[in-house]
């Protein structure tokens, strides 16, 4: 069963888009491999906690996204792959996370300025020391989630 | 994958008739009136929390839904037929799970299951069974030796054997442990509610309803609040707060109160709090073009519990 | 439901039928002990002539003793309180319980509950009615003065119909009270309410426990008409009363 998910009902952020925020991490980080079954709809349910209305509306998401394929007598199939119908949406997201940076950011009063000097080094630091930065950057990026990270890149500055 | 098509079939299933549906309804006690002009759709296929503070109306609405009570004003529908005309077939089709541990204590599993067969129109004595060993309830001993968890689990198992179309539970898990409960839960949804039965459930312990239910419902004093899809309320009731560079005269804070999206406004010296509805980004963008200058703007999710406070609270300016 | 309320009201049942056997058999056997010692044993005090009539109404045959004493005093006594904590419960107990919830949830009209639970109660009450009589019948021959079947039937049916009136009244009480003791307590007040006019002069007709027993069925020279009809009746009053304020009634 997959104990990667771990979804707090309580967070404000709906269930089902922790739900695919997680599913979509996990193919992500690879966890998750194209060809790999999902469980059922039953099972997360039954493993979860939740209602499976939540679960077929997170489904039925990643399916809209080109993620995940339901199939007859098959089962819940991840269809992505890095370079397919992931990728975008990938892009989507790390741009998002830029812009909601951008305005954390400029809400705490730092300058446009300071903000570019702070990027030009960021960016300097990690094609420098790439070599040294790749695995640990994974695997932070493994233990975060977009729900929070609005609030970790502030605490950061 | 059969169940998951099921499933969606009663996710996606907005045309079929609603699972519940009630219309200005109004229920007294005497001259007092415990729900008052009534508002409330409940999907099929959903499992639907009921909340609201005590003496809001809960377990009346309930008690009218399958007969117990006549309303003075207003239409029940369960399930398609009239609460009132045709009551019989309403509790035909309804298991039911109250409030208070109500089943006779003096009866053993296999004599109350007798009891269930002979009042209900159809009985399946196999699911119960299931359930029983589900839990692990024994059949030997009176019910009224079970601990209040064993009991509400085996209130719940008695509901099913009629094998209804809807559950409605009041207070199902009040007076359970935190495992008994978990359990509880955990059958409903993923036994139950897998099956595509609709659960209609009150209850005051927000965290549990935040968990399971897909729709929820708040009312208070007799009337309904809000009626949605959870994880819609979530995605679209924010909190902005506002933080002024200095004081904002009273009019910008009504000017704020009136702008669409703004549910209710709460001001304390600098910061103001807002309670918005819709797209929430697009608001902060207005706000933020007026011509008052702001220190800090802040979009806030909402759980469950800061949902049902704000609700609470903001009687004034509500929807 | 028959079983639930046949499993709920047995051992009410059983101690009342087992009450009606000791007392319906030691009446029966202990005739001729107090004939032969009011008879024999009035040495130092004669009673007065006033008691002594009655002494001698009382024990002047055995068939009049064993009339007077079980099916027009101690029978209907007992068995009016048998019947009372048998009715009173029927209603007010699942409420107080909390149980009427769990009931009335099941698909199952409001008449088809209250009377299911009225006529294992009544059933109950004429087991009873009728162990006290069996009890009579057999002790009687035992002691040498046997009785008439027929007549010791028809007084047990009569006096089961006007049970059946406490019966219905504790019903009655039980769908209007929360609780158990007012239904119980109010029932056979309301009884005994009814039995006021015996002893007003010239109002004997409208005593209701009057009609409970015919001494002239018992002997077998009359059959009971009246008192059948108006007993039945009696009967059917309160309990359609019920019926028609449960169906209304809101929990």
């Amino acid at each position: 069963m997959p104990n990667w998910l771990d979804v707090n009902p309580r967070s404000g952020v709906p269930l089902y888009v922790q739900l695919v925020q997680q599913i979509t991490h996990a193919m992500e980080i690879g966890i998750l491999q194209t060809g790999e079954q999902l469980p059922t709809v039953r099972q997360l349910a039954s493993e979860l906690t939740i209602a499976p209305n939540t679960i077929v509306k997170a489904y039925d998401e990643l399916a809209h996204l080109g993620l995940i394929e339901s199939r007859q007598g098959v089962g819940t199939i991840v269809t992505a792959n890095l370079n397919g119908a992931l990728r975008p949406h990938q892009l989507e997201t790390i741009f998002e996370r830029l812009d909601a940076l951008v305005r954390d950011a400029a809400n705490l009063g730092v300058s446009e300025q300071e903000l570019r000097a702070r990027f030009e080094a960021a960016l300097a630091r990690f094609y420098r020391g790439v070599q040294g930065r790749e695995g640990e950057g994974d695997t932070h990026d493994g233990a975060t989630r977009a729900t929070v990270d609005r609030q970790q890149f502030s605490r950061k500055e | 994958m059969s169940d998951m098509s099921a499933a969606q079939e009663s996710v996606g299933n907005s045309r079929q008739p609603a699972a519940i549906e009630l219309r200005n309804l109004v229920v007294k006690y005497g001259e007092r009136p415990a729900v008052n002009g009534l508002n409330l759709t409940v999907p099929t296929g959903t499992i639907f929390g009921f909340l609201g503070p005590n003496g809001a109306g809960k377990t009346t609405t309930i008690k009218t839904m399958l007969g117990l009570r006549q309303p003075q004003a207003g239409n029940v529908r369960v399930l398609g037929y009239d609460a009132v005309a045709e009551s019989m077939e309403v509790r035909a089709r309804v298991g039911y799970v109250s409030e208070v541990n109500s089943l006779y204590d003096f009866l053993t599993i296999p004599q109350l299951s007798a009891f269930c067969r002979s009042a209900s129109r159809q009985w399946n004595q196999g699911i119960v069974d299931r359930y029983v060993g589900v839990f692990g309830l024994p059949t030997k001993i009176k019910v009224g030796r079970f601990s209040k968890g064993m009991q509400s689990q085996l209130a719940l198992s008695l509901a099913l054997g009629s094998n209804p179309d809807l559950l409605i539970l009041d207070e199902p898990t009040a007076g359970l442990d935190p495992l008994a409960r978990h359990e509880f839960l955990n059958k409903l949804v993923a036994e139950i509610a897998a099956e595509g039965k609709t659960v209609f459930f009150s209850s005051h312990i927000l965290s549990e309803v935040e968990a399971v239910a897909d729709w929820v419902a708040i009312i208070r004093d007799g009337a309904l609040v809000v009626c949605d899809e959870l994880d819609h309320l979530k995605q679209t009731q924010k909190t902005l707060k506002l933080t002024y560079a200095n004081l904002p005269p009273a009019a910008e804070v009504q000017a704020l109160r009136d702008l669409p999206g703004v549910m209710s406004v709460a001001q304390e010296g600098r910061s103001v709090r807002l309670l918005t509805h819709g797209d929430v980004e697009a608001l902060s963008q207005t706000i933020q073009a007026r011509p008052y200058a702001l220190r800090g703007v802040e979009i806030v999710d909402l759980d469950l519990e800061d949902l049902f406070l704000e609700y609470m609270k903001g009687g004034d300016n509500g929807r | 439901m028959v079983v639930k309320e046949i499993i709920e009201a047995r051992w009410k049942a059983i101690i009342g039928g087992a009450v009606a056997v000791v007392v319906a058999a030691v009446l029966a056997s202990v005739y001729n002990l107090l004939k032969n010692t009011l008879e024999t044993g009035n040495g130092a005090k004669q009673p007065p002539a006033q008691i002594q009539a009655l002494i001698q109404q009382m024990l002047g045959s055995y068939d009049a003793y064993a009339w007077s004493q079980w099916f027009s005093k101690d029978g209907p006594e007992l068995l009016a309180i048998l019947a009372a904590v048998l009715g009173a419960s029927l209603i007010s107990s699942e409420v107080s319980k909390g149980t009427i919830f769990f009931l009335l949830s099941k698909p199952m009209s409001r008449e088809r509950v209250l009377l299911t639970k009225y006529l294992v109660s009544a059933l109950s009450l004429f087991g009873a009615t009728l162990l006290g009589s069996v009890a009579l019948l057999i002790v009687a021959a035992i002691v040498g003065h046997p009785q008439q079947i027929g007549g010791v039937l028809i007084s047990t049916v009569l006096l089961w119909l006007g049970m059946l009136f406490v019966l219905g009244l504790a019903l009655l009480f039980s769908v209007v009270f929360k609780d158990v003791l007012r239904p119980l307590v109010g029932s056979l007040l309301v009884t005994i309410a009814f039995s006021v006019p015996g002893y007003i002069p010239h109002a004997q007709d409208w005593n209701l426990t009057f009609y409970w027993a015919s001494f002239a069925a018992y002997e077998g020279t009359a059959f009971p008409w009246k008192a059948l009809i108006i007993c039945l009746v009696a009967a059917i009053v309160p309990v359609a009363l019920a019926v028609l304020l449960f169906r209304k009634q809101a929990y």
